[in-house]
C-alpha cells in the first residue's frame, strides 16, 4: 500500500497493519529507531519481529477502534511500550527501552486498516522520574530544615512580600495556629500581634509588619516586641533580629522569648527599688524616733508638772542623784541644787525621813520595787502629801539605780474631799426623795436603798443591805390602772413586792443599768407606790359595776313596759274569748267544737306571751363572758323586742343594713344591747317631746350597718330633734342629763365605757338632718 | 435535571444507554466474558458544585485513580473517571482471566486496564454524541494519576467549564461488580452544543 509521504518525515513512529497484525506501511522513523528496514517488515506479521508484544491488547485494542469507531491508546506509564526498542541514549539512561503513547485508529474503516502513531516519551518520563526523584529529596531537605527550625528554642519564620512562606512550630505557638492563614489571605497583617515597648502604635508608624521588619534591619539594630497569648493575654517579650536574603526578598526574622530574662531584670530592679525604699523608711523611722524621743522627754516634762510628779536618779553605787524639773516644782524651790540623797529627803517632815531612807537603803542593797507614804515641807513652808515610788534597774554588779518618783497628793486628797462632801450630797437628796431607790450589784445583792423606799415597804436598812433582791417578791402586775392614768405605757413596769408586815403593795418600777469605771455593773430600781392608786381603781370598777347594774335595772323597767305592752293585746283578747265562751254558756249555746276553738285561742295567746317573757329573760341575763358575737341578729333581736311598744308611742324603727354576711365583735352581748337599747330610749324620749307638741308627727329611728375594711360602724339616727349644741360634747360625762329627774345622767356614760373600754371600739354624737346620730364604731372579729 | 427540559433528559438517557451497550459490548468481546453496565445515577451540575459533590461519593479510606481525557473540536470538554483502586484490581482480575500477561497486582497492569475501560466509556459517550450530530471530535490520550482533592478544586477554579454530567456506573463482569463515576465536564458552548445534540436525537430517532 502506499502512505503519505509527510508520514515519513514525521519525528514519530507510523505503521499501518492490517487486521491480522502484516505490516502494510513502517515509516522511515520507525526503520532508525528499530533497525529495520520497510523492505525487510512490509508483508510480514509484526510479531514476526517483536515476538514480545502482547498480543491480546493489540486485538482488544483494533476491536475497540472499529466497534466504536474511535480510537484507542496505549499508554507509556502503563504499558510502558508497544514495540520493544532498545533506548538510544547513552548518558543518564532510566530506562533500557524507549517509552511510548500510541494512538491507535481506523486508516481504512473500509479494509480495517489501522494505523498506529508512536510517540518517544522516554525522555519525558525520564525528566518525570528525576523531577520526582528532586522533589522527594527537596521535600526530605525541606522536611530535615523544618524538624531543624522546630528543633530551635526561637520562633523563626520566613517572609516573602508581607506573605509569611515558612516558619516552625514556636511561630504557631506564638501567633496562633489560624495565623498563617490569616496573615498570607491578607485578613490579618502579622504587625496586629505584636506590640512595641513604650507602647508604640506600630500600625500608625507602619502599616505592615514587612515594613516595620525592613526599618529594624535599615538601622540595623536589635527591638523588642511583645505578642499576647490570645487566650491567657500573658504577654511575652522577643528580642527579634532579621535578615533579608541577597538573592530575593525573602526575609528570615528570628524571635528569641526573653521574657524570663526580662522579669529578672524586673524583678533585680524591683528588689532594688524596695531595698531602697526600706533604707527611707527606717531612716525615716529613726528620725521620728529622735524627734518622739525629744518630744516625749518635753511630754514627761510636762506631763509631769501637770500631773504634779516629779522623780529623781539615784546611784547606789556613787550616791550621786540627778532630779527632774517636776521634783524641783513640787519643792517649790526650781533652783535647788541637790548633790545627794540627803539633800532630797531633808524636804521631808523628820517623822518620814528614816522610813524613807531605809527603804532606799534596802533597794540599793536587795533589789525590789517599793512604794511608800510622807509628808513633804517645800521651800515655801507648804506642806505636802507625798506618795513615794521607787523602781530598780539593774544588778548589784555593774550598780544598782533607782527611779523615784514622787507624786504631789494635795490636789487628790483636796478631789477626795470634794468627793466626800458631794456624796453626802447626793446621799442626803437620795435619802429626802419620795421614790424608792434600791442599788443592787450585778448579782442583785442590795447594798444601798434610800429612806422612802424603807418607809414604803417597812423594813429597816439593815434588813436589805447585803440581802437578795428576791427577798422584796418584786413580780410583774399589770393592772387597769395604766390604761386610766397612764399615756407612756412602756418607760415603767408595774410590779407587785410585799411589804415586811406581808401585805401586796403596788408600785411603778423604773430599772437603770450603770456601769461603773471599774467595769462593775449597777442596777437601780426606783419605785414609787401605787398602791393607794390601784385601790381607788378598784373602787371604781365597782361603782362602774354597780352603775351598769343600776342601768340594767332602768332598762328592765323599760323592758316590764314593753311587756305590758306586749301583753295587753293577748290579754285582751283572751278576756273576749273568756267572755264570749261564758255568754254561749249562759245561753246554753256552747258545745264541745266551739269550746275547743275558745281554748285553742287562748293557748295561741299564752303562746305568745311565754315568747316575749322568754326574750325578756335572755335580754336581761346575767351573761359575764367575753365573746364573739352576731351583730346584726343582736341588733334585729332588740329591735325586735323594742318595737311594738315604740310604734305604740308614734315611732317607726328601720334598719338599713349593708351587711351582706354575719358579721361578728368581741364583747359581751347583753351590755352591747344594752347600749342600743339606750340609745333607742334617748331617741324614742326625744321624739315624745315633739309628738307632744305635734300629736300628728310620725317619729323615725334609722339604725344603719355597713363594714369597712376591719371596722363596722352602726349608726343610730332619729327625727326627734337633736341634742343642743352646747350640750353635745358633755353627753357622754357621768351623771349628765338633758331630762331632768326624768334621767340618771349614767346612760351614754356607761355608752362609751362598754364600748370604747369594754369592746375596743368608739362611739361618737352629732346632729344631722331632723335629729341627733349616734355612731359606734367596733373593731370586727 | 438542570438546564435540561424533560425530554432532552430522557433523550441523554437514552442515548446513554446506547453508548454503554456499544460499550458493553466491546468489553464482553475484549475479555470473553459476559458483562453489563447499570447507570445508577446521572444528573447535571454546575462545576460550583463538582467539589462537594465528589466529596459525597468519595470514601475518605479508599486509594482512588483519577483518570481524564480531554476531547476537542465539536465538543470540547473533559470526561473524569475516578475508580477505588479496590475497582480498578477487580477490572484488572477480570482482563487477567484472558490476558495471561496482565498480573491484578501490578500497579502498571491496574492502571493500564483502568485506562483502558474509561477510554472506552469516554469514546462510548462522546463518540455517539459524534455519530449523532456527524461531526468529527478528538481525543487526546487519557492519563492516570492518584486522586487528590485538590487537583478537584483546581478544575473549578479557572477553567471554562460550566456543567458537569455526573455518572455513576456499575460494570457487571460476570458477576463482579466494578464501580466508577464519571463526569463529563462540558464548556459553556459544548454543553449548547450537547442539548442541540440532544434536540437531534428527538426530533429523529425518539418514539
Amino acid at each position: 500500500m502506499t502512505a503519505p509521504n509527510y508520514l515519513d518525515h514525521i519525528l514519530n513512529g507510523a505503521m499501518v497493519l492490517d487486521e491480522q497484525c502484516t505490516v502494510l506501511f513502517w515509516n522511515h522513523w520507525l526503520e532508525i529507531q528499530t533497525g529495520i528496514k520497510r523492505g525487510d517488515i512490509v508483508g510480514n506479521s509484526l510479531y514476526d519481529f517483536f515476538p514480545d508484544i502482547n498480543k491480546k491488547l493489540i486485538e482488544r485494542k483494533l476491536r475497540q477502534v472499529y466497534a466504536l469507531n474511535t480510537p484507542a491508546f496505549i499508554n507509556a506509564e502503563a504499558e510502558k511500550y508497544l514495540l520493544k526498542i532498545p533506548s538510544k541514549k547513552i548518558s543518564g539512561k532510566i530506562y533500557d527501552y524507549m517509552l511510548q503513547n500510541v494512538v491507535i485508529s481506523a486508516y481504512d474503516k473500509k479494509e480495517r486498516y489501522t494505523l498506529f502513531m508512536i510517540y518517544d516519551q522516554t525522555s519525558l518520563l525520564e525528566a518525570r522520574v528525576r523531577l520526582e526523584t528532586s522533589t522527594r529529596l527537596l521535600e526530605e531537605q525541606h522536611s530535615l530544615l523544618q524538624n531543624t527550625l522546630d528543633f530551635q528554642a526561637n520562633v523563626i519564620f520566613v517572609m516573602d512580600d508581607n506573605k509569611i512562606v515558612n516558619y516552625n512550630n514556636n511561630f504557631l505557638e506564638v501567633f496562633g495556629y489560624d495565623s498563617v492563614e490569616r496573615v498570607n489571605s491578607g485578613e490579618r497583617d502579622l504587625l496586629s500581634y505584636v506590640s512595641a515597648e513604650k507602647n508604640e502604635n506600630l500600625n500608625d508608624i507602619y502599616g505592615s509588619f514587612n515594613n516595620f521588619i525592613l526599618d529594624s534591619l535599615n538601622r540595623n539594630r536589635l527591638n523588642k516586641i511583645s505578642v499576647a497569648d490570645k487566650n491567657t493575654g500573658r504577654e511575652t517579650t522577643f528580642l527579634f533580629s532579621v535578615r533579608k536574603m541577597p538573592e530575593n526578598s525573602t526575609i528570615i526574622v528570628s524571635m528569641t522569648d526573653i521574657t524570663l530574662l526580662q522579669n529578672r531584670e524586673k524583678v533585680l530592679q524591683d528588689i532594688n527599688l524596695e531595698l531602697s525604699r526600706r533604707y527611707e523608711d527606717k531612716n525615716t523611722e529613726l528620725k521620728k524616733l529622735n524627734f518622739d524621743l525629744a518630744r516625749n522627754r518635753d511630754q514627761l516634762r510636762i506631763a509631769q508638772e501637770v500631773a504634779s510628779i516629779g522623780s529623781f536618779e539615784y546611784s547606789c553605787a556613787t550616791g550621786s542623784i540627778f532630779l527632774s524639773h517636776g521634783l524641783k516644782i513640787i519643792f517649790d524651790n526650781p533652783d535647788i541644787a541637790a548633790l545627794s540623797l540627803p539633800d532630797v529627803l531633808a524636804y521631808l517632815k523628820p517623822e518620814y525621813r528614816k522610813a524613807v531612807s531605809d527603804k532606799v537603803a534596802l533597794a540599793c542593797r536587795e533589789g525590789g520595787d517599793f512604794s511608800a507614804y510622807a509628808e513633804i515641807v517645800s521651800k515655801k513652808g507648804v506642806e505636802k502629801p507625798i506618795g513615794i515610788h521607787c523602781r530598780v534597774f539593774g544588778s548589784m554588779d555593774e550598780g544598782r539605780r533607782l527611779t523615784i518618783t514622787m507624786n504631789d497628793l494635795t490636789n487628790i486628797k483636796q478631789l477626795e474631799n470634794q468627793i466626800k462632801d458631794r456624796e453626802q450630797l447626793v446621799s442626803s437628796l437620795f435619802d429626802v426623795a419620795d421614790i424608792g431607790f434600791v442599788i443592787t450589784d450585778r448579782s442583785g445583792v442590795i447594798f444601798r436603798v434610800n429612806s422612802a423606799f424603807l418607809s414604803m415597804t417597812g423594813y429597816e436598812s439593815d434588813d436589805l443591805i447585803g440581802a437578795s433582791l428576791d427577798k422584796l417578791h418584786i413580780e410583774s402586775y399589770k393592772s387597769d390602772y395604766g390604761q386610766y392614768e397612764r399615756d407612756d405605757k412602756d418607760a415603767l413596769s408595774e410590779v407587785t413586792l410585799t411589804h415586811r408586815n406581808g401585805a401586796k403593795l403596788y408600785a411603778y418600777m423604773n430599772v437603770s443599768t450603770f456601769k461603773g469605771q471599774d467595769e462593775d455593773e449597777y442596777r437601780v430600781l426606783a419605785l414609787t407606790d401605787i398602791t393607794d392608786r390601784i385601790n381607788l381603781l378598784s373602787e371604781q370598777k365597782e361603782q362602774e359595776q354597780l352603775l351598769i347594774q343600776q342601768s340594767k335595772m332602768a332598762a328592765m323597767g323599760e323592758m316590764i313596759g314593753v311587756i305590758g305592752h306586749q301583753w295587753k293585746q293577748p290579754l285582751n283578747s283572751m278576756s273576749l274569748i273568756l267572755d264570749n265562751i261564758k255568754s254561749d254558756v249562759e245561753d246554753d249555746m256552747l258545745d264541745m267544737e266551739m269550746l275547743n276553738i275558745g281554748i285553742d285561742r287562748c293557748l295561741e295567746q299564752i303562746h305568745f306571751m311565754s315568747e316575749t317573757i322568754d326574750d325578756f329573760r335572755s335580754f336581761f341575763s346575767h351573761e359575764t363572758v367575753v365573746s364573739a358575737f352576731d351583730l346584726k341578729s343582736t341588733v334585729n333581736n332588740t329591735v325586735r323586742l323594742l318595737s311594738p311598744l315604740f310604734e305604740r308611742h308614734g315611732t317607726k324603727i328601720d334598719i338599713v343594713s349593708e351587711l351582706d354576711k354575719n358579721v361578728y365583735v368581741t364583747g359581751i352581748a347583753n351590755e352591747f344591747k344594752h347600749t342600743l337599747m339606750n340609745l333607742l330610749s334617748n331617741s324614742k324620749d326625744a321624739i315624745s317631746s315633739r309628738i307632744l307638741n305635734d300629736t300628728r308627727f310620725k317619729g323615725r329611728i334609722t339604725i344603719f350597718m355597713s363594714v369597712e375594711d376591719s371596722s363596722v360602724f352602726i349608726t343610730v339616727c332619729d327625727n326627734g330633734g337633736g341634742i343642743p349644741e352646747k350640750v353635745l360634747s358633755h353627753i357622754f360625762k357621768p351623771y349628765f342629763t338633758t331630762k331632768g329627774d326624768k334621767g340618771t345622767g349614767i346612760g351614754m356614760y356607761l355608752a362609751q365605757i362598754i364600748i370604747s373600754k369594754k369592746m375596743n371600739g368608739s362611739i361618737t354624737a352629732e346632729n344631722k338632718g331632723e335629729g341627733a346620730c349616734i355612731r359606734i364604731t367596733l373593731p370586727v372579729s | 435535571m438542570e438546564n435540561l427540559s424533560e425530554l432532552q433528559t430522557e433523550a441523554m438517557g437514552e442515548l446513554f444507554n446506547i453508548a454503554y451497550g456499544l460499550a458493553t459490548s466491546l468489553i464482553s468481546d475484549s475479555i470473553g466474558m459476559h458483562s453489563s453496565m447499570y447507570v445508577t445515577e446521572m444528573e447535571i451540575i454546575d462545576i460550583e458544585n463538582l467539589a462537594d459533590t465528589i466529596a459525597g461519593v468519595i470514601d475518605g479510606d479508599k486509594e482512588y485513580y483519577h483518570v481524564s481525557q480531554v476531547f476537542l473540536n465539536y465538543l470540547e470538554g473533559e470526561t473524569v473517571m475516578l475508580m477505588s483502586r479496590e475497582s480498578a484490581a477487580a477490572l484488572t482480575e477480570c482482563y487477567s482471566r484472558i490476558d495471561d500477561m496482565l498480573d491484578d497486582s501490578s500497579e502498571e497492569d491496574i492502571k493500564s486496564c483502568t485506562l483502558e475501560i474509561s477510554n472506552i466509556i469516554t469514546s462510548a459517550l462522546i463518540g455517539r454524541i459524534a455519530d449523532l450530530t456527524n461531526t468529527e471530535i478528538f481525543f487526546q490520550p487519557p492519563e492516570i494519576k492518584p486522586y487528590k482533592t485538590s487537583e478537584i478544586h483546581d478544575l473549578r477554579r479557572g477553567s471554562e467549564f460550566s456543567q458537569v454530567i455526573v455518572i455513576k456506573v456499575i460494570i457487571d463482569i460476570d458477576s463482579t461488580e466494578i464501580k466508577g463515576h464519571m463526569y463529563v465536564l462540558l464548556k459553556e458552548q459544548s454543553f449548547s452544543r450537547f442539548k442541540e445534540a440532544l434536540d437531534y436525537f428527538i426530533e429523529h430517532y425518539a418514539g
